[in-house]
Protein backbone atom coordinates (compact mmCIF):
# COMPACT_ATOMS: atom_id res chain seq x y z
CA UNK A 1 0.00 0.00 0.00
CA UNK A 2 1.26 3.29 -1.04
CA UNK A 3 2.07 6.65 0.47
CA UNK A 4 -0.43 9.17 -0.91
CA UNK A 5 0.85 11.41 -3.69
CA UNK A 6 2.03 14.82 -2.57
CA UNK A 7 0.28 17.86 -4.02
CA UNK A 8 2.33 19.03 -6.99
CA UNK A 9 2.67 22.46 -8.49
CA UNK A 10 1.39 22.75 -12.06
CA UNK A 11 -1.24 20.02 -11.89
CA UNK A 12 -3.89 22.59 -12.83
CA UNK A 13 -2.24 22.78 -16.24
CA UNK A 14 -2.64 19.10 -17.01
CA UNK A 15 -4.75 18.08 -19.98
CA UNK A 16 -7.86 16.00 -19.32
CA UNK A 17 -6.09 12.97 -20.76
CA UNK A 18 -3.17 13.49 -18.38
CA UNK A 19 -5.47 13.97 -15.40
CA UNK A 20 -7.42 10.83 -16.27
CA UNK A 21 -4.19 8.89 -16.75
CA UNK A 22 -2.86 10.11 -13.40
CA UNK A 23 -6.05 9.12 -11.57
CA UNK A 24 -6.15 5.66 -13.10
CA UNK A 25 -2.42 5.25 -12.45
CA UNK A 26 -2.85 5.99 -8.74
CA UNK A 27 -5.89 3.73 -8.48
CA UNK A 28 -4.05 0.82 -10.10
CA UNK A 29 -0.94 1.32 -7.97
CA UNK A 30 -3.08 0.93 -4.87
CA UNK A 31 -4.84 -2.08 -6.37
CA UNK A 32 -1.51 -3.70 -7.22
CA UNK A 33 -0.26 -3.34 -3.64
CA UNK A 34 -3.59 -4.59 -2.22
CA UNK A 35 -2.85 -8.04 -3.58
CA UNK A 36 -1.46 -10.31 -0.89
CA UNK A 37 1.98 -11.35 -2.17
CA UNK A 38 1.51 -14.73 -0.51
CA UNK A 39 -1.47 -15.50 -2.74
CA UNK A 40 -0.01 -13.73 -5.77
CA UNK A 41 1.81 -16.92 -6.63
CA UNK A 42 -1.29 -18.58 -8.06
CA UNK A 43 -1.65 -18.47 -11.87
CA UNK A 44 -4.83 -16.42 -11.62
CA UNK A 45 -3.27 -13.81 -9.36
CA UNK A 46 -0.10 -13.75 -11.41
CA UNK A 47 -2.17 -12.88 -14.45
CA UNK A 48 -4.09 -10.20 -12.52
CA UNK A 49 -0.80 -8.66 -11.43
CA UNK A 50 0.61 -8.80 -14.95
CA UNK A 51 -2.50 -7.11 -16.37
CA UNK A 52 -2.33 -4.34 -13.78
CA UNK A 53 1.36 -3.75 -14.39
CA UNK A 54 0.95 -3.76 -18.17
CA UNK A 55 -1.71 -1.09 -17.83
CA UNK A 56 0.45 0.89 -15.38
CA UNK A 57 3.29 0.85 -17.88
CA UNK A 58 0.99 2.16 -20.63
CA UNK A 59 -0.38 4.86 -18.35
CA UNK A 60 3.09 5.91 -17.19
CA UNK A 61 3.86 6.99 -20.76
CA UNK A 62 0.94 9.43 -20.63
CA UNK A 63 1.97 11.02 -17.34
CA UNK A 64 3.64 14.42 -17.34
CA UNK A 65 7.40 14.09 -16.97
CA UNK A 66 8.63 14.57 -13.39
CA UNK B 1 22.77 -17.99 4.03
CA UNK B 2 24.71 -17.76 7.30
CA UNK B 3 23.32 -16.06 10.41
CA UNK B 4 23.91 -12.34 10.81
CA UNK B 5 25.37 -11.45 14.17
CA UNK B 6 24.32 -8.09 15.58
CA UNK B 7 25.92 -6.37 18.53
CA UNK B 8 24.46 -4.05 21.17
CA UNK B 9 26.21 -1.22 19.31
CA UNK B 10 24.08 -1.97 16.23
CA UNK B 11 20.86 -1.86 18.22
CA UNK B 12 18.82 1.00 19.63
CA UNK B 13 16.23 -0.09 22.17
CA UNK B 14 13.48 2.52 21.92
CA UNK B 15 11.46 0.57 24.44
CA UNK B 16 11.82 -2.98 25.74
CA UNK B 17 8.12 -3.73 25.87
CA UNK B 18 6.63 -6.36 28.10
CA UNK B 19 9.70 -7.99 29.66
CA UNK B 20 7.53 -10.67 31.27
CA UNK B 21 6.66 -12.07 27.83
CA UNK B 22 9.00 -14.29 25.84
CA UNK B 23 7.56 -12.85 22.62
CA UNK B 24 6.12 -9.36 23.16
CA UNK B 25 4.49 -7.44 20.34
CA UNK B 26 7.54 -6.24 18.42
CA UNK B 27 8.17 -3.40 15.95
CA UNK B 28 11.58 -3.46 14.28
CA UNK B 29 13.29 -0.84 12.10
CA UNK B 30 16.14 -1.96 9.81
CA UNK B 31 18.51 -0.26 7.40
CA UNK B 32 18.41 -1.51 3.84
CA UNK B 33 21.91 -2.77 3.03
CA UNK B 34 21.33 -3.28 -0.70
CA UNK B 35 18.84 -1.99 -3.23
CA UNK B 36 17.45 -3.82 -6.24
CA UNK B 37 16.86 -1.32 -9.02
CA UNK B 38 14.56 -1.71 -10.76
CA UNK B 39 12.56 -4.45 -9.04
CA UNK B 40 13.03 -7.83 -10.69
CA UNK B 41 16.15 -6.74 -12.60
CA UNK B 42 18.70 -8.65 -10.51
CA UNK B 43 20.71 -5.41 -10.36
CA UNK B 44 21.84 -4.93 -6.77
CA UNK B 45 23.71 -1.87 -5.55
CA UNK B 46 24.73 -0.61 -2.13
CA UNK B 47 21.97 1.32 -0.35
CA UNK B 48 22.84 1.96 3.31
CA UNK B 49 25.36 -0.76 4.21
CA UNK B 50 27.31 1.47 6.57
CA UNK B 51 30.45 1.89 4.45
CA UNK B 52 29.79 5.64 4.51
CA UNK B 53 30.04 7.21 7.98
CA UNK B 54 26.91 9.20 7.18
CA UNK B 55 24.70 6.12 6.91
CA UNK B 56 24.31 5.39 10.60
CA UNK B 57 23.26 8.92 11.68
CA UNK B 58 20.93 9.10 8.68
CA UNK B 59 19.35 5.81 9.70
CA UNK B 60 19.13 6.77 13.37
CA UNK B 61 17.33 9.98 12.39
CA UNK B 62 14.83 7.99 10.33
CA UNK B 63 14.30 5.53 13.17
CA UNK B 64 13.61 8.38 15.57
CA UNK B 65 11.13 9.87 13.10
CA UNK B 66 9.30 6.52 12.73
CA UNK B 67 9.10 5.92 16.48
CA UNK B 68 7.95 9.48 17.20
CA UNK B 69 5.34 9.28 14.46
CA UNK B 70 4.00 5.91 15.63
CA UNK B 71 3.68 7.20 19.18
CA UNK B 72 2.16 10.53 18.12
CA UNK B 73 5.04 12.67 19.30
CA UNK B 74 5.87 14.75 16.23
CA UNK B 75 5.24 18.49 16.48
CA UNK B 76 1.61 19.25 15.74
CA UNK B 77 0.64 15.58 15.39
CA UNK B 78 -3.01 15.08 16.30
CA UNK B 79 -3.07 11.28 15.86
CA UNK B 80 -1.48 9.74 18.95
CA UNK B 81 -1.81 6.24 17.47
CA UNK B 82 0.13 3.77 19.68
CA UNK B 83 0.14 6.18 22.61
CA UNK B 84 -3.65 5.91 22.69
CA UNK B 85 -3.35 2.23 23.52
CA UNK B 86 -3.39 1.41 27.24
CA UNK B 87 -0.80 -1.23 26.27
CA UNK B 88 1.63 1.19 24.60
CA UNK B 89 4.40 0.52 27.11
CA UNK B 90 4.13 -3.23 26.45
CA UNK B 91 5.23 -2.85 22.82
CA UNK B 92 8.85 -3.70 22.09
CA UNK B 93 10.47 -1.24 19.67
CA UNK B 94 14.00 -1.66 18.37
CA UNK B 95 15.99 -0.30 15.50
CA UNK B 96 18.94 -2.30 14.21
CA UNK B 97 21.58 -0.94 11.85
CA UNK B 98 23.17 -3.97 10.23
CA UNK B 99 26.61 -2.93 8.94
CA UNK B 100 29.08 -4.43 6.52
CA UNK B 101 26.87 -6.46 4.20
CA UNK B 102 27.58 -6.82 0.50
CA UNK B 103 25.27 -5.45 -2.22
CA UNK B 104 23.77 -8.78 -3.15
CA UNK B 105 20.31 -10.26 -3.46
CA UNK B 106 20.04 -11.68 0.06
CA UNK B 107 20.75 -8.25 1.56
CA UNK B 108 18.33 -6.30 -0.64
CA UNK B 109 15.23 -5.73 1.47
CA UNK B 110 13.84 -3.00 -0.76
CA UNK B 111 13.52 -2.46 -4.51
CA UNK B 112 12.82 0.55 -6.68
CA UNK B 113 9.40 -0.44 -8.04
CA UNK B 114 9.80 -1.07 -11.74
CA UNK B 115 6.92 1.00 -13.13
CA UNK B 116 8.31 4.32 -14.38
CA UNK B 117 6.77 7.38 -12.78
CA UNK B 118 5.70 5.59 -9.60
CA UNK B 119 8.74 6.53 -7.46
CA UNK B 120 7.74 3.70 -5.14
CA UNK B 121 10.02 1.82 -2.78
CA UNK B 122 8.72 -1.73 -2.58
CA UNK B 123 9.61 -4.10 0.27
CA UNK B 124 11.14 -7.36 -1.03
CA UNK B 125 8.94 -9.52 1.13
CA UNK B 126 10.61 -12.92 0.75
CA UNK B 127 14.06 -11.38 1.23
CA UNK B 128 12.92 -9.60 4.41
CA UNK B 129 11.57 -12.86 5.86
CA UNK B 130 14.85 -14.68 5.16
CA UNK B 131 16.89 -11.74 6.48
CA UNK B 132 14.94 -11.80 9.76
CA UNK B 133 15.62 -15.51 10.06
CA UNK B 134 19.34 -14.81 9.68
CA UNK B 135 19.08 -12.12 12.36
CA UNK B 136 17.13 -14.53 14.60
CA UNK B 137 14.47 -11.86 15.13
CA UNK B 138 10.73 -12.32 14.76
CA UNK B 139 9.04 -8.91 14.75
CA UNK B 140 5.36 -8.39 14.02
CA UNK B 141 6.07 -5.28 11.98
CA UNK B 142 9.21 -4.30 10.10
CA UNK B 143 10.13 -0.90 8.72
CA UNK B 144 13.04 -0.89 6.28
CA UNK B 145 14.75 2.44 5.63
CA UNK B 146 16.25 3.08 2.20
CA UNK B 147 18.27 5.95 0.81
CA UNK B 148 17.43 5.19 -2.82
CA UNK B 149 18.68 7.97 -5.10
CA UNK B 150 15.56 7.81 -7.26
CA UNK B 151 12.51 6.41 -5.46
CA UNK B 152 11.21 8.02 -2.29
CA UNK B 153 7.56 7.05 -2.06
CA UNK B 154 6.88 4.62 0.77
CA UNK B 155 4.90 1.40 0.38
CA UNK B 156 3.84 -1.48 2.60
CA UNK B 157 2.52 -5.01 2.60
CA UNK B 158 0.02 -6.19 5.20
CA UNK B 159 0.49 -8.98 7.69
CA UNK B 160 -0.19 -12.58 6.73
CA UNK B 161 -1.74 -13.87 9.93
CA UNK B 162 -1.16 -17.33 11.30
CA UNK B 163 -4.80 -18.41 11.10
CA UNK B 164 -3.97 -21.81 12.56
CA UNK B 165 -3.28 -20.29 15.97
CA UNK B 166 -5.36 -18.38 18.46
CA UNK B 167 -6.53 -14.83 18.77
CA UNK B 168 -9.44 -12.71 19.87
CA UNK B 169 -12.54 -13.05 17.71
CA UNK B 170 -14.46 -10.04 16.48
CA UNK B 171 -17.41 -9.52 14.19
CA UNK B 172 -17.61 -7.36 11.10
CA UNK B 173 -21.05 -7.05 9.55
CA UNK B 174 -22.00 -10.39 11.06
CA UNK B 175 -18.87 -12.25 9.92
CA UNK B 176 -16.53 -13.60 12.56
CA UNK B 177 -12.90 -12.63 12.06
CA UNK B 178 -10.00 -12.73 14.48
CA UNK B 179 -7.29 -10.45 15.80
CA UNK B 180 -4.62 -13.13 15.56
CA UNK B 181 -1.88 -13.38 18.15
CA UNK B 182 0.78 -14.49 15.66
CA UNK B 183 1.78 -13.99 12.04
CA UNK B 184 3.13 -16.20 9.31
CA UNK B 185 4.70 -13.22 7.57
CA UNK B 186 5.14 -9.91 9.37
CA UNK B 187 3.68 -6.70 8.01
CA UNK B 188 6.36 -4.57 6.42
CA UNK B 189 6.93 -1.13 5.00
CA UNK B 190 9.74 0.46 3.02
CA UNK B 191 10.37 4.09 3.90
CA UNK B 192 12.89 6.59 2.60
CA UNK B 193 15.34 8.58 4.69
CA UNK B 194 13.37 11.66 3.62
CA UNK B 195 9.97 10.26 4.70
CA UNK B 196 8.09 12.74 6.84
CA UNK B 197 4.73 13.83 8.25
CA UNK B 198 2.28 10.93 8.70
CA UNK B 199 3.97 8.57 6.25
CA UNK B 200 5.15 6.11 8.91
CA UNK B 201 1.75 6.10 10.65
CA UNK B 202 -0.02 5.64 7.30
CA UNK B 203 2.19 2.70 6.30
CA UNK B 204 1.82 1.18 9.75
CA UNK B 205 -1.95 1.21 9.16
CA UNK B 206 -1.45 -1.10 6.19
CA UNK B 207 1.36 -3.23 7.59
CA UNK B 208 -0.39 -3.89 10.88
CA UNK B 209 -3.62 -4.96 9.21
CA UNK B 210 -4.27 -8.48 8.04
CA UNK B 211 -4.94 -9.95 4.60
CA UNK B 212 -7.28 -12.52 6.16
CA UNK B 213 -8.75 -10.62 9.13
CA UNK B 214 -9.46 -7.08 7.96
CA UNK B 215 -7.26 -5.23 5.52
CA UNK B 216 -6.81 -1.48 5.97
CA UNK B 217 -6.44 0.08 2.57
CA UNK B 218 -5.72 3.48 1.01
CA UNK B 219 -8.65 5.84 0.90
CA UNK B 220 -7.35 8.39 -1.60
CA UNK B 221 -8.55 6.38 -4.60
CA UNK B 222 -11.80 4.62 -5.38
CA UNK B 223 -11.53 0.85 -5.21
CA UNK B 224 -12.93 -2.45 -4.10
CA UNK B 225 -14.37 -3.08 -0.63
CA UNK B 226 -11.88 -3.65 2.17
CA UNK B 227 -12.17 -3.33 5.95
CA UNK B 228 -12.15 0.49 5.85
CA UNK B 229 -13.67 1.06 2.40
CA UNK B 230 -16.97 0.07 0.86
CA UNK B 231 -18.59 0.58 -2.49
CA UNK B 232 -22.03 1.63 -3.66
CA UNK B 233 -24.32 4.58 -4.05
CA UNK B 234 -26.20 6.11 -2.36
CA UNK B 235 -23.92 6.12 0.66
CA UNK B 236 -25.79 4.46 3.54
CA UNK B 237 -25.92 6.08 6.97
CA UNK B 238 -24.22 3.07 8.56
CA UNK B 239 -20.80 2.03 7.30
CA UNK B 240 -20.55 -1.23 9.22
CA UNK B 241 -21.04 -3.02 12.50
CA UNK B 242 -17.76 -3.82 14.16
CA UNK B 243 -18.05 -6.00 17.25
CA UNK B 244 -21.71 -5.11 17.50
CA UNK B 245 -21.12 -1.37 17.42
CA UNK B 246 -22.50 0.67 14.53
CA UNK B 247 -20.01 2.92 12.75
CA UNK B 248 -21.48 5.67 10.60
CA UNK B 249 -20.45 6.39 7.03
CA UNK B 250 -18.71 9.60 6.07
CA UNK B 251 -21.22 11.06 3.62
CA UNK B 252 -19.02 13.92 2.44
CA UNK B 253 -15.34 12.98 2.83
CA UNK B 254 -15.07 16.40 4.36
CA UNK B 255 -12.25 18.57 3.22
CA UNK B 256 -11.72 16.53 0.06
CA UNK B 257 -15.16 15.42 -1.14
CA UNK B 258 -15.92 12.23 -3.06
CA UNK B 259 -15.25 12.76 -6.78
CA UNK B 260 -18.38 12.21 -8.86
CA UNK B 261 -17.00 9.11 -10.55
CA UNK B 262 -16.11 7.29 -7.32
CA UNK B 263 -18.17 4.35 -6.16
CA UNK B 264 -16.40 3.83 -2.83
CA UNK B 265 -17.02 5.53 0.51
CA UNK B 266 -15.49 5.63 3.96
CA UNK B 267 -16.21 5.35 7.64
CA UNK B 268 -16.98 8.32 9.85
CA UNK B 269 -14.09 10.72 10.40
CA UNK B 270 -12.93 11.51 13.88
CA UNK B 271 -12.09 15.05 12.81
CA UNK B 272 -14.45 16.23 10.06
CA UNK B 273 -12.14 19.12 9.21
CA UNK B 274 -9.38 16.84 7.91
CA UNK B 275 -9.04 13.69 5.82
CA UNK B 276 -8.15 10.52 7.69
CA UNK B 277 -4.63 9.14 8.07
CA UNK B 278 -5.34 6.48 5.41
CA UNK B 279 -6.64 9.11 2.97
CA UNK B 280 -4.41 11.72 1.33
CA UNK B 281 -3.16 13.27 4.55
CA UNK B 282 -0.98 15.71 2.59
CA UNK B 283 -4.17 17.70 2.03
CA UNK B 284 -4.83 18.03 5.77
CA UNK B 285 -4.01 21.06 7.87
CA UNK B 286 -0.44 21.72 8.98
CA UNK B 287 0.97 19.55 6.19
CA UNK B 288 -1.21 16.66 7.25
CA UNK B 289 -0.24 16.60 10.90
CA UNK B 290 -3.82 17.43 11.95
CA UNK B 291 -5.17 14.25 10.36
CA UNK B 292 -6.40 11.40 12.54
CA UNK B 293 -7.58 7.89 11.82
CA UNK B 294 -11.27 7.45 11.16
CA UNK B 295 -13.06 5.94 14.16
CA UNK B 296 -13.36 2.43 12.74
CA UNK B 297 -9.71 2.09 11.78
CA UNK B 298 -8.59 3.41 15.14
CA UNK B 299 -10.81 0.93 16.98
CA UNK B 300 -9.38 -1.89 14.85
CA UNK B 301 -5.77 -0.84 15.52
CA UNK B 302 -6.27 -0.54 19.28
CA UNK B 303 -8.10 -3.88 19.49
CA UNK B 304 -5.41 -5.62 17.46
CA UNK B 305 -2.70 -4.21 19.71
CA UNK B 306 -4.62 -5.48 22.74
CA UNK B 307 -4.72 -8.95 21.19
CA UNK B 308 -1.02 -8.95 20.30
CA UNK B 309 0.16 -7.86 23.73
CA UNK B 310 -2.04 -10.45 25.45
CA UNK B 311 -0.53 -13.49 23.70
Amino acid sequence: MVEPPKPKAGTANLTKEQKDAQEEFERLLVKRFEIDPATAKSDEQKKALRDIEDRLRTLSEKLPKQ
Amino acid sequence: MPPILITPADTTVWQEGDAAKPNPFFILILNNPALESPEGSGNFTADMPGDDPGHRPLFDGSARYIVDNLFGRLPGQAERLLSDSPDAARIKVWSVFVPGLQPEEANALVADYHIPGSSILAPRRDAVVEFLRRLDLDPDIVFVVSNSPTNRRAAAYGTTDDDTRGGIDFTYDGRTLCHRFFHQIPGMAALHTTSSALTAAHEFGHAFSSYSNGFVTDLYVSGDAQFNRKTGRPIPAEFCRYNGVAFASDPLRNGLGYPADWSSYHSQLDDPANPSVMDNFWFGQDNGMACRHDRLTKAYVLDRIAAKVSR
